[in-house]
């Protein structure tokens, strides 16, 4: 094995279309393991299948599973080394209540009856819209479930969303406009397939790193397929492609609108599949009409030739592949733009079959069961809140009055719970792992929205996060390893995560929480009878399989039992639509979409005349530039986003001391023209000012694109407490997408000076 | 709570509807069918009112109506208002055989609808966080 963290895709297995992807084991151990348990990697939306070693009650290693369809036994840099975290010294061990002013231990009964009475108190005096939920892409099904439950239930609050809206929320919102509903068409298979690549927005190298290893794998085969990348960065998949569009930040609508212009022009569009398959054909071509090459390479600011030269690989694949991700849904347009790679894939009958798909991707390894189970802007089971015979259908699952369950309106978005905490109408916000003091846009506004006295602020943790340090009570959690449970991956495939070893201290699993809070309420079904019926998580999943029952996201049939047994199973099969059906039916429909400029809800009726039926839906939409361009004080174009060695706000991988030392501070990335017209040499300290703050560090002269800066989101303040000066999200905007509600993080004016 | 506020203006807006559409009536005489049907129009609009009543009274110790919910309900009239002028437009086009003024009436009128729904969407998530918590 190659060194990971100087090579973090290893050597090359190449393969050629349609075989099978080679095998390749990476391991990493200390101790050698006295057994092995099943689980799957945490560390991005990947979701590698992963084996945990364990000698001594600890965790000594991990290394790959062979059989996984999702990896086939390569793990990434962040797999094969983020796991030390869990042994980490400074984990939370203990439960933590304020008092004057300080967080001190206590013991949990204490600690839940401070929690459980304030939530109460609030409850009678102001109800339920002033209790709100602030959860994560990290937990199991089984602990999102029971939390879904508590609070759509029991409480009865609309307030319930997770950091999931920060990396995912557009490509649900996508798949439901297009589609009907969410659920990932493609497979990671597809790879094995494709005969075309083309990345929107997706650093797949760095975000995705053992897919980026398959493509790799591909590209470097006898039968290389053609990429097509759209990115102002110069990231490893720029470097491989056969044409790289760096477009200026926030145009990815006008470029796309150019190259379906150039499929329906050049008549590169599957006809009679489209007729069969898809409504709304005619808007799509008035609305891209005026999107010449050249009109969108003004918009776009690269060369026309190169922007017909994409739509020609695109328009002659016979296989396509699309991934998409941030560069798309932190962007401008996100919904929009997303679509719009939705209905090219459609545009060239290519879905549903193997190598032909759309990879909606996501950030975080269990985002996805936020968004099955509906702890996000979602009812339970991929249900509607428009159709009353949803909420029925959960009411009765769950022995409760359907006017509990809110759905008056979409579930509230984070940055609205957030603003609704800013007015004070929501007095109770409990945050369970994540770290918006680090992740939200803006921290200086989120910091002081926390540090509210009449916000009572809870927050469940592995470890003494920023967000904790402003909390009245943290309760500590077990992770992954520590507890059983499930989570999806952003192709479907839904792995059992065996526990491994005991938590750390009094540290619980989420789910236990909720249990025992929901307890402590007095919450109840309409018989009487506790609302959560479980407590181990072989019975919480049962009920979701339950409540999973009849909708796309089934897992009636992936029982632990199926899913010890093989190592990652998808729900809904290889791939979704292979029969160019789609759930579209009003019945069944899990959203009847939106205006893609306003975010305007279509109500049923309006739904219904679309006519779809079973076909998926060709959006169109407009450009429209972003909310702040860079102007004479700010002339330059801030991009937040990821690096390979490093997970969210560093709160494992910065525990992980290989993956530590690799990167362990924020840098800025120029480009060479922008560095020399400034004067700033590599490595030397810049400072980039947005009009809401200001971050320091050195600067990276590299390939991007002219007038755009970079900087890494993951930096906080846990381990540097100088100031609020590391940060990116300093420097973002207050702004999110009209339809998903996505905060925008890649397009901000920004300046750079030398301090 | 704040629906209290909420309430009182709706039973308001329904008498007022009911004066005006007596009004009406009454200026319009001789078109006999706006005559007719504005008068039994009013008379819904006092049931509205009338069953209104009993919930202006439990919830009628809230405070003054949220500032947001009342810059939406002001934007939804008046955008209302250009939603009736650019049906007149489009009515009135087709009869004057203007072929121009039909086709900007139906590429804008679209947007002014698009722009309704979206007041309407905001009001509606808006609207139980101001007036109940």
């Amino acid at each position: 094995m190659t060194d990971p963290i100087a090579d973090p895709w290893g050597e090359r297995t190449p393969y050629a279309e349609g075989a099978k992807w080679p095998d390749r084991v990476d391991s990493n151990v200390v101790i050698q393991p006295e057994r092995w348990v099943q689980s799957a990697c945490v560390l991005c939306s990947n979701g590698c299948g992963v084996d945990i070693g364990v000698a001594d009650g600890r965790i000594v290693g991990v290394r790959g599973r062979q059989v996984d369809r999702v990896n086939q036994g390569r793990l990434g840099p962040k797999g094969l080394y983020g796991w030390q975290a869990n042994n980490a010294d400074d984990r939370l061990r203990r439960p933590l209540v304020r008092r004057n002013g300080e967080l001190v231990e206590t013991d949990w009964d204490t600690a839940m009856n401070a929690v459980a009475g304030r939530a109460r108190r609030l409850l009678g005096k102001r109800g339920p819209g002033s209790i709100g939920f602030y959860t994560t892409g990290q937990l199991f099904v089984e602990d999102y479930y029971t939390l879904a439950v508590l609070t759509r239930a029991g409480i009865g609050t609309p307030h319930v969303d997770g950091n999931t809206r920060l990396c995912t929320a557009t490509a649900a919102a996508a798949l439901k406009e297009t589609f009907g509903c969410d659920g990932q068409p493609g497979t990671l298979a597809d790879v094995d397939h494709a005969d075309t690549i083309f990345h929107v927005g997706v650093n797949l190298a760095e975000t995705q790193t053992v897919t980026w290893m398959r493509t790799l794998d591909r590209l470097h085969g006898p039968d290389r397929p053609r990429l097509i990348v759209v990115d102002p960065r110069e990231t490893p998949a720029a470097r491989e492609a056969d044409v790289h569009l760096p477009i200026r930040s926030g145009t990815n609508v006008a470029l796309l609108n150019a190259i379906i212009r150039e499929l329906l022009q050049r008549d590169w569009v599957d006809g009679g599949w489209v007729d069969e398959h898809t409504v709304g054909l005619e808007g799509l071509e008035e609305t891209v009409a005026p999107y010449t090459p050249e009109h969108a390479a003004e918009i776009c600011a690269v060369p026309a030739d190169d922007i017909r030269r994409a739509a020609e690989l695109i328009g002659t694949a016979e296989r396509l592949l699309s991934v998409v991700l941030q560069g798309v849904y932190q962007s401008n347009q996100a919904t929009a733009a997303a679509c719009q790679v939705n209905n090219i894939n459609l545009l060239r009958g290519m879905i549903g079959r193997p190598g032909c798909g759309v990879l909606q991707m996501n950030g975080q390894p269990t985002s996805q069961n936020t968004r099955e189970t509906g702890c996000d802007g979602d009812l339970s089971g991929f249900r509607n809140w428009q159709n009353p015979k949803h909420v029925e259908e959960l009411a009765e699952l769950w022995n409760v009055d359907p006017l509990t369950i809110p759905h008056w309106g979409p579930p509230t978005h984070a940055m609205q719970i957030f603003r609704y905490a800013e007015k004070g109408s929501i007095g109770f916000l409990w945050i369970v792992g994540t770290n918006p003091a680090v992740s939200l846009p803006d921290l200086g506004r989120i910091r002081s929205i926390l540090a509210k006295e009449e916000l009572f602020v809870v927050v469940s943790d592995a470890f003494m996060t920023e967000t904790a340090e402003l909390a009245d009570v943290v309760f500590p959690s077990a992770i992954w390893g520590e507890k059983a449970g499930t989570f999806t991956n952003a192709d479907r495939t839904v792995h059992f995560s065996e526990q491994a070893i005991e938590p750390p201290g009094e540290a619980r699993a989420d789910r236990e929480i909720f249990v025992d809070f929901a307890k402590r309420l007095g919450l109840r079904d309409k018989d009487g009878d506790p609302l959560l019926k479980w407590r181990t998580p072989e019975e919480a999943y049962a009920a979701w399989q339950e409540c999973s029952k009849g909708r796309p996201c089934n897992y009636s049939e992936l029982s632990y039992d199926a899913l010890r047994a093989g190592s990652g199973l998808p729900w809904g099969g290889e791939r979704l639509y292979a029969d160019g059906r789609f759930p579209t039916d009003a019945d069944f429909a899990q959203d009847y979409g939106h205006d893609l400029m306003t975010g305007a809800a279509m109500s049923r009726m309006e739904f219904e005349a679309l006519g779809a039926n079973g076909r998926a839906i060709l959006k169109p939409a407009d450009y429209r530039p972003p909310l702040e361009e860079p102007d004479g004080d700010y002339p330059f174009f801030l991009t937040t986003g990821r690096v390979v060695y490093h997970f969210h706000t560093r709160t494992k991988t910065g525990r992980a001391p290989e993956l530590e030392e690799a990167a362990p501070d924020v840098w800025v990335e120029l480009s060479e023209a922008d560095a020399s017209r400034l004067g700033i040499e590599d490595g030397q300290l810049v400072r980039v000012e947005s009009p809401r703050g200001a971050v320091e560090g050195p600067a990276r002269v590299t390939g991007n694109r002219e007038g755009v800066v970079f900087i890494p989101f993951h930096y906080g303040y846990w381990d540097d407490r100088d100031g609020h000066r590391r940060a990116a999200n300093e420097l973002t905007i207050t702004a999110w997408d009209p339809v998903s509600k996505q905060p925008v993080f890649k397009t901000a004016a920004a300046r750079v000076v030398v301090p | 709570m704040k629906l209290g506020a909420a309430l009182d203006a709706l039973r308001q807006s329904e008498l007022d509807l009911a004066r005006k559409l007596r009004e009406v009536a009454e200026r319009q005489a001789a078109e006999v069918d706006v005559h007719h049907l504005a008068t039994a129009l009013a008379e819904q609009c006092d049931r509205h009112a009338e069953g209104l009543e009993p919930f202006v009274e439990r919830y009628a110790d809230g405070g003054a109506e949220d500032e947001l919910l009342g810059d939406l309900r002001g934007l939804y009239l008046t955008a209302e208002g250009v939603i009736f002028g650019w049906i007149q437009v489009n009515q009135a086009a087709h009869a004057a055989r203007d072929r121009e003024l039909l086709e900007l009436a139906s590429e804008l009128s679209p947007e002014t609808e698009a722009q309704v729904k979206w007041v309407l969407t905001k009001a509606k998530e808006a609207t139980p966080q101001a007036l109940t918590s």
